[in-house]
Protein backbone atom coordinates (compact mmCIF):
# COMPACT_ATOMS: atom_id res chain seq x y z
CA UNK A 1 0.00 0.00 0.00
CA UNK A 2 1.27 3.74 -0.88
CA UNK A 3 0.78 6.48 1.51
CA UNK A 4 -2.59 7.84 0.40
CA UNK A 5 -4.11 4.49 0.08
CA UNK A 6 -3.15 3.77 3.40
CA UNK A 7 -5.44 6.85 4.49
CA UNK A 8 -8.15 6.17 2.32
CA UNK A 9 -7.90 2.20 4.00
CA UNK A 10 -7.78 3.30 7.51
CA UNK A 11 -10.81 5.82 7.09
CA UNK A 12 -12.75 3.09 4.84
CA UNK A 13 -12.26 0.60 7.96
CA UNK A 14 -12.94 2.61 11.14
CA UNK A 15 -15.99 4.23 9.11
CA UNK A 16 -14.24 7.72 8.79
CA UNK A 17 -13.63 8.13 13.08
CA UNK A 18 -10.51 9.19 13.02
CA UNK A 19 -9.09 12.77 11.90
CA UNK A 20 -5.96 13.41 11.66
CA UNK A 21 -3.06 15.34 9.82
CA UNK A 22 -2.10 13.55 6.24
CA UNK A 23 1.29 14.59 6.94
CA UNK A 24 2.20 13.36 9.91
CA UNK A 25 1.88 10.02 8.76
CA UNK A 26 5.09 10.09 6.33
CA UNK A 27 7.57 10.53 9.10
CA UNK A 28 5.75 7.48 11.08
CA UNK A 29 5.77 5.41 8.10
CA UNK A 30 9.67 6.43 7.49
CA UNK A 31 10.30 5.70 11.34
CA UNK A 32 8.89 2.65 10.96
CA UNK A 33 10.57 1.49 8.17
CA UNK A 34 14.29 2.70 9.78
CA UNK A 35 13.05 0.10 12.45
CA UNK A 36 12.75 -2.26 9.87
CA UNK A 37 9.07 -2.84 10.25
CA UNK A 38 8.04 -1.56 7.30
CA UNK A 39 10.41 -2.22 3.20
CA UNK A 40 9.11 0.13 0.74
CA UNK A 41 9.75 0.27 -2.87
CA UNK A 42 8.88 2.47 -5.79
CA UNK A 43 6.49 1.69 -8.46
CA UNK A 44 4.99 2.73 -11.62
CA UNK A 45 0.97 3.05 -10.94
CA UNK A 46 -1.46 2.22 -13.75
CA UNK A 47 -1.69 5.83 -14.01
CA UNK A 48 2.43 6.59 -15.15
CA UNK A 49 2.90 7.95 -11.83
CA UNK A 50 5.76 6.95 -9.04
CA UNK A 51 4.45 6.03 -5.80
CA UNK A 52 6.48 4.53 -3.13
CA UNK A 53 4.54 1.08 -1.69
CA UNK A 54 5.17 0.04 1.80
CA UNK A 55 4.28 -3.42 3.34
CA UNK A 56 5.19 -5.38 6.77
CA UNK A 57 8.66 -7.11 6.92
CA UNK A 58 8.61 -10.19 9.27
CA UNK A 59 9.76 -8.15 12.15
CA UNK A 60 7.02 -6.01 11.54
CA UNK A 61 4.31 -8.41 11.22
CA UNK A 62 5.65 -9.60 14.67
CA UNK A 63 5.66 -6.57 16.28
CA UNK A 64 1.98 -5.95 14.98
CA UNK A 65 0.68 -8.78 16.58
CA UNK A 66 2.68 -8.22 19.48
CA UNK A 67 1.01 -4.52 19.78
CA UNK A 68 -2.52 -6.35 18.98
CA UNK A 69 -2.40 -8.10 21.87
CA UNK A 70 -1.72 -5.47 23.83
CA UNK A 71 -4.34 -2.84 22.48
CA UNK A 72 -7.17 -6.19 23.06
CA UNK A 73 -5.64 -6.41 26.82
CA UNK A 74 -5.51 -2.68 27.78
CA UNK A 75 -9.00 -2.21 25.76
CA UNK A 76 -10.44 -5.51 27.82
CA UNK A 77 -9.14 -4.00 30.87
CA UNK A 78 -11.17 -0.77 30.37
CA UNK A 79 -13.94 -2.79 29.30
CA UNK A 80 -14.23 -4.34 32.75
CA UNK A 81 -13.59 -1.18 34.79
CA UNK A 82 -16.51 0.15 32.43
CA UNK A 83 -18.71 -2.52 32.72
CA UNK A 84 -18.47 -3.07 36.57
CA UNK A 85 -18.67 1.11 37.23
CA UNK A 86 -22.52 0.50 35.32
CA UNK A 87 -23.78 -2.22 37.38
CA UNK B 1 5.41 28.33 -7.21
CA UNK B 2 1.84 26.59 -6.71
CA UNK B 3 0.35 25.98 -3.29
CA UNK B 4 1.46 22.69 -3.43
CA UNK B 5 5.31 23.08 -4.27
CA UNK B 6 5.18 26.11 -1.55
CA UNK B 7 4.04 23.29 0.81
CA UNK B 8 6.36 20.30 -0.06
CA UNK B 9 9.40 23.05 0.28
CA UNK B 10 7.92 24.33 3.49
CA UNK B 11 8.12 20.54 4.97
CA UNK B 12 11.41 19.94 3.35
CA UNK B 13 13.32 23.25 4.67
CA UNK B 14 12.28 22.57 8.28
CA UNK B 15 13.11 18.81 7.73
CA UNK B 16 16.41 19.37 7.59
CA UNK B 17 16.93 16.73 5.16
CA UNK B 18 20.13 16.76 3.36
CA UNK B 19 19.99 16.86 0.13
CA UNK B 20 19.88 14.03 -1.67
CA UNK B 21 18.12 11.04 -2.81
CA UNK B 22 16.56 11.13 0.21
CA UNK B 23 15.27 14.40 0.27
CA UNK B 24 14.22 13.83 -3.09
CA UNK B 25 12.33 10.91 -2.23
CA UNK B 26 10.64 12.35 0.68
CA UNK B 27 9.70 15.23 -1.92
CA UNK B 28 8.40 12.93 -4.53
CA UNK B 29 6.29 10.94 -1.88
CA UNK B 30 4.72 13.71 -0.85
CA UNK B 31 3.83 15.22 -4.25
CA UNK B 32 2.17 11.81 -4.90
CA UNK B 33 -0.26 12.16 -1.73
CA UNK B 34 -0.83 15.88 -2.38
CA UNK B 35 -1.62 15.01 -6.12
CA UNK B 36 -3.68 11.59 -5.12
CA UNK B 37 -5.40 14.20 -2.69
CA UNK B 38 -6.09 16.92 -5.23
CA UNK B 39 -7.55 14.16 -7.83
CA UNK B 40 -10.20 12.97 -5.04
CA UNK B 41 -11.61 16.76 -4.60
CA UNK B 42 -11.51 16.73 -8.32
CA UNK B 43 -13.94 13.64 -8.52
CA UNK B 44 -16.04 15.12 -5.46
CA UNK B 45 -16.96 18.15 -7.68
CA UNK B 46 -13.84 21.11 -6.39
CA UNK B 47 -12.39 23.05 -9.08
CA UNK B 48 -8.76 23.22 -9.50
CA UNK B 49 -8.13 25.81 -6.56
CA UNK B 50 -10.59 24.76 -4.54
CA UNK B 51 -8.91 21.57 -5.10
CA UNK B 52 -5.41 22.43 -4.41
CA UNK B 53 -7.01 24.12 -1.07
CA UNK B 54 -8.18 21.06 -0.03
CA UNK B 55 -4.82 19.23 -0.30
CA UNK B 56 -2.67 21.48 1.72
CA UNK B 57 -5.75 21.68 3.98
CA UNK B 58 -5.78 17.87 4.34
CA UNK B 59 -2.24 17.49 4.94
CA UNK B 60 -1.56 19.58 7.98
CA UNK B 61 0.84 21.69 9.65
CA UNK B 62 4.04 21.65 7.18
CA UNK B 63 5.70 22.55 10.54
CA UNK B 64 4.77 19.90 12.40
CA UNK B 65 5.68 17.27 9.75
CA UNK B 66 9.06 18.68 9.11
CA UNK B 67 9.82 18.72 12.95
CA UNK B 68 9.33 15.17 13.00
CA UNK B 69 11.38 14.77 9.72
CA UNK B 70 13.93 16.52 11.55
CA UNK B 71 14.10 13.89 14.58
CA UNK B 72 14.01 10.87 12.68
CA UNK B 73 17.08 11.83 10.20
CA UNK B 74 19.00 13.11 13.63
CA UNK B 75 21.10 11.05 13.60
CA UNK B 76 22.51 11.53 9.47
CA UNK B 77 22.67 15.40 10.01
CA UNK B 78 25.07 14.57 13.30
CA UNK B 79 26.58 11.83 11.77
CA UNK B 80 27.67 14.07 9.05
CA UNK B 81 28.64 17.19 10.87
CA UNK B 82 31.16 14.95 13.11
CA UNK B 83 32.86 13.63 9.74
CA UNK B 84 33.10 16.71 7.91
CA UNK B 85 34.18 18.96 10.74
CA UNK B 86 36.58 15.83 12.03
CA UNK B 87 37.95 15.89 8.78
CA UNK B 88 38.26 20.02 8.85
CA UNK B 89 40.31 19.89 11.76
CA UNK B 90 42.77 17.70 11.14
CA UNK B 91 43.34 19.46 7.63
CA UNK B 92 43.65 22.47 10.26
CA UNK B 93 45.74 21.30 12.61
CA UNK B 94 47.93 19.69 9.29
CA UNK B 95 47.89 23.34 7.57
CA UNK B 96 48.86 25.38 10.80
CA UNK B 97 51.45 22.99 11.90
CA UNK B 98 53.07 22.95 8.63
CA UNK B 99 52.71 26.71 8.01
CA UNK B 100 54.01 27.21 11.77
CA UNK B 101 57.16 25.00 11.12
CA UNK B 102 58.16 26.34 8.16
CA UNK B 103 57.67 30.18 9.05
CA UNK B 104 59.88 29.40 12.13
CA UNK B 105 62.39 27.56 9.78
CA UNK B 106 62.70 30.42 7.91
CA UNK B 107 63.13 32.71 11.11
CA UNK B 108 65.56 30.72 12.95
CA UNK B 109 67.84 30.93 9.64
CA UNK B 110 67.45 34.61 8.40
CA UNK B 111 67.89 35.45 12.05
CA UNK B 112 70.97 33.56 12.03
CA UNK B 113 69.28 32.15 15.57
CA UNK B 114 71.70 28.75 14.83
CA UNK B 115 71.99 28.09 19.11
CA UNK B 116 67.85 28.44 18.50
CA UNK B 117 67.63 25.04 16.07
CA UNK B 118 66.92 22.70 19.15
CA UNK B 119 63.29 24.14 18.83
CA UNK B 120 63.79 21.37 15.83
CA UNK B 121 64.37 18.66 17.87
CA UNK B 122 61.25 16.48 18.10
CA UNK B 123 60.35 16.61 21.40
CA UNK B 124 60.01 20.52 21.34
CA UNK B 125 58.17 19.78 17.77
CA UNK B 126 55.34 17.36 19.37
CA UNK B 127 54.93 20.23 22.25
CA UNK B 128 54.03 22.80 19.45
CA UNK B 129 52.04 20.33 17.70
CA UNK B 130 50.19 19.55 20.78
CA UNK B 131 49.64 23.30 21.21
CA UNK B 132 48.03 23.94 17.89
CA UNK B 133 46.25 20.91 18.11
CA UNK B 134 45.32 22.25 21.28
CA UNK B 135 44.13 25.48 20.01
CA UNK B 136 42.53 24.13 17.18
CA UNK B 137 40.28 21.32 18.93
CA UNK B 138 39.75 24.09 21.70
CA UNK B 139 38.21 26.51 18.95
CA UNK B 140 36.35 24.00 17.37
CA UNK B 141 35.04 22.64 20.64
CA UNK B 142 33.92 26.35 21.92
CA UNK B 143 31.88 26.87 18.24
CA UNK B 144 29.52 24.15 18.90
CA UNK B 145 29.49 23.73 22.47
CA UNK B 146 28.06 27.34 22.47
CA UNK B 147 25.03 26.10 20.22
CA UNK B 148 23.90 23.77 22.60
CA UNK B 149 22.87 26.49 24.81
CA UNK B 150 20.20 28.70 24.52
CA UNK B 151 20.89 31.05 27.65
CA UNK B 152 24.69 32.45 28.04
CA UNK B 153 26.16 30.15 26.12
CA UNK B 154 29.72 31.53 25.82
CA UNK B 155 30.48 31.17 29.45
CA UNK B 156 28.64 27.58 29.40
CA UNK B 157 30.99 26.46 26.43
CA UNK B 158 34.24 27.97 28.48
CA UNK B 159 33.20 25.56 31.10
CA UNK B 160 32.32 22.77 29.33
CA UNK B 161 35.25 22.82 26.90
CA UNK B 162 37.76 24.28 30.13
CA UNK B 163 36.49 20.78 31.50
CA UNK B 164 37.45 18.67 28.36
CA UNK B 165 40.73 20.19 28.28
CA UNK B 166 41.01 19.64 32.28
CA UNK B 167 40.57 15.46 31.24
CA UNK B 168 42.31 15.36 28.37
CA UNK B 169 45.75 17.01 30.42
CA UNK B 170 44.84 14.60 33.26
CA UNK B 171 44.91 11.11 30.52
CA UNK B 172 48.09 13.00 28.43
CA UNK B 173 49.87 13.58 31.35
CA UNK B 174 50.98 9.99 30.93
CA UNK B 175 52.47 10.20 27.06
CA UNK B 176 53.61 13.42 26.86
CA UNK B 177 55.54 15.56 29.65
CA UNK B 178 54.63 18.81 30.74
CA UNK B 179 51.47 18.35 28.58
CA UNK B 180 49.30 20.90 31.35
CA UNK B 181 50.61 24.39 30.33
CA UNK B 182 50.81 23.76 26.35
CA UNK B 183 46.99 22.61 27.37
CA UNK B 184 46.17 25.45 29.22
CA UNK B 185 48.33 28.33 26.88
CA UNK B 186 46.34 26.16 23.54
CA UNK B 187 42.68 26.73 25.98
CA UNK B 188 43.56 30.65 26.45
CA UNK B 189 44.13 30.90 22.78
CA UNK B 190 40.95 29.53 22.04
CA UNK B 191 38.78 31.22 23.91
CA UNK B 192 40.98 34.29 22.65
CA UNK B 193 40.08 33.70 19.07
CA UNK B 194 36.61 32.46 20.27
CA UNK B 195 35.62 35.74 21.84
CA UNK B 196 37.37 37.91 19.13
CA UNK B 197 34.92 36.29 16.74
CA UNK B 198 32.00 36.37 18.32
CA UNK B 199 32.85 40.12 19.34
CA UNK B 200 34.24 41.76 16.10
CA UNK B 201 32.02 41.24 12.62
CA UNK B 202 35.37 42.51 10.01
CA UNK B 203 37.45 39.80 9.22
CA UNK B 204 39.97 41.89 9.13
CA UNK B 205 39.14 43.38 12.62
CA UNK B 206 39.30 39.87 13.79
CA UNK B 207 42.66 39.18 12.20
CA UNK B 208 44.23 41.95 13.41
CA UNK B 209 42.88 41.49 17.07
CA UNK B 210 44.04 37.94 17.25
CA UNK B 211 47.43 38.88 15.62
CA UNK B 212 47.82 40.93 18.71
CA UNK B 213 46.03 38.65 21.57
CA UNK B 214 47.91 36.16 20.61
CA UNK B 215 51.71 37.53 20.19
CA UNK B 216 51.27 39.76 23.43
CA UNK B 217 50.34 36.45 24.75
CA UNK B 218 53.00 34.41 23.37
CA UNK B 219 55.66 36.75 24.06
CA UNK B 220 54.55 37.58 27.71
CA UNK B 221 55.13 33.40 27.75
CA UNK B 222 58.47 33.89 26.38
CA UNK B 223 59.67 36.58 28.70
CA UNK B 224 58.37 34.70 31.56
CA UNK B 225 60.51 32.53 29.95
CA UNK B 226 63.77 34.17 30.46
CA UNK B 227 64.07 35.08 26.73
CA UNK B 228 66.06 38.46 26.89
CA UNK B 229 67.68 38.99 23.34
CA UNK B 230 66.05 40.88 21.40
CA UNK B 231 65.83 38.24 18.15
CA UNK B 232 64.82 35.72 20.28
CA UNK B 233 61.67 37.54 21.59
CA UNK B 234 61.35 38.98 17.87
CA UNK B 235 61.49 35.59 16.67
CA UNK B 236 58.86 34.17 19.48
CA UNK B 237 56.81 37.38 18.76
CA UNK B 238 56.33 36.37 15.23
CA UNK B 239 55.78 32.11 15.47
CA UNK B 240 52.96 33.42 17.63
CA UNK B 241 51.25 35.89 15.38
CA UNK B 242 52.14 33.16 12.22
CA UNK B 243 49.88 30.76 14.63
CA UNK B 244 47.53 33.80 14.90
CA UNK B 245 47.12 34.49 11.52
CA UNK B 246 46.73 30.76 10.56
CA UNK B 247 44.19 30.12 13.21
CA UNK B 248 42.18 32.97 11.92
CA UNK B 249 42.22 31.79 8.68
CA UNK B 250 40.77 28.24 10.22
CA UNK B 251 38.27 30.41 11.82
CA UNK B 252 37.35 32.48 8.85
CA UNK B 253 36.71 29.14 6.75
CA UNK B 254 34.92 27.21 8.87
CA UNK B 255 32.57 30.15 9.67
CA UNK B 256 32.14 30.16 5.68
CA UNK B 257 31.87 26.35 5.70
CA UNK B 258 29.22 26.79 8.14
CA UNK B 259 27.20 29.27 6.57
CA UNK B 260 27.24 28.64 3.20
CA UNK B 261 28.06 24.72 2.69
CA UNK B 262 25.85 23.03 5.97
CA UNK B 263 23.35 25.65 6.19
CA UNK B 264 22.89 25.06 2.46
CA UNK B 265 23.07 21.06 3.09
CA UNK B 266 20.48 21.01 5.48
CA UNK B 267 17.74 23.82 4.54
CA UNK B 268 16.90 25.72 1.72
CA UNK B 269 14.06 25.18 -0.92
CA UNK B 270 12.65 21.61 -1.53
CA UNK B 271 14.92 19.69 -4.47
Amino acid sequence: MYGYELIQEADRLSSQAFEFNEGTLYPALHQLERKGFLRSEWRIAETGRKRKYYSLTSKGRRQAEHEQEGWKHFTGAINLILTSAQR
Amino acid sequence: MNGIEILIDKTLAGSRLAYGENRREVAAELRSHLEDSMNEARRAGYDDEEAERFAVAHFGSPELVSRDFARIYRFERVRFYIVAFGLLIFASIVAVAVFTYLVQRMLVTNFGLQHRLWCFSAKHLASELLLVAGIIIGYFGLFFTRRLFSRGPMLKAFVVVGIMFLLAAGLLQFWIEDCEPILAEAYICAVFISVIEMRFGHWIAKFLLVAAALTAFGTLLGALDHLTSTPEIMVTALIWTTIAVSCCGVALFTSHFDRRVLSRRFAGSSV
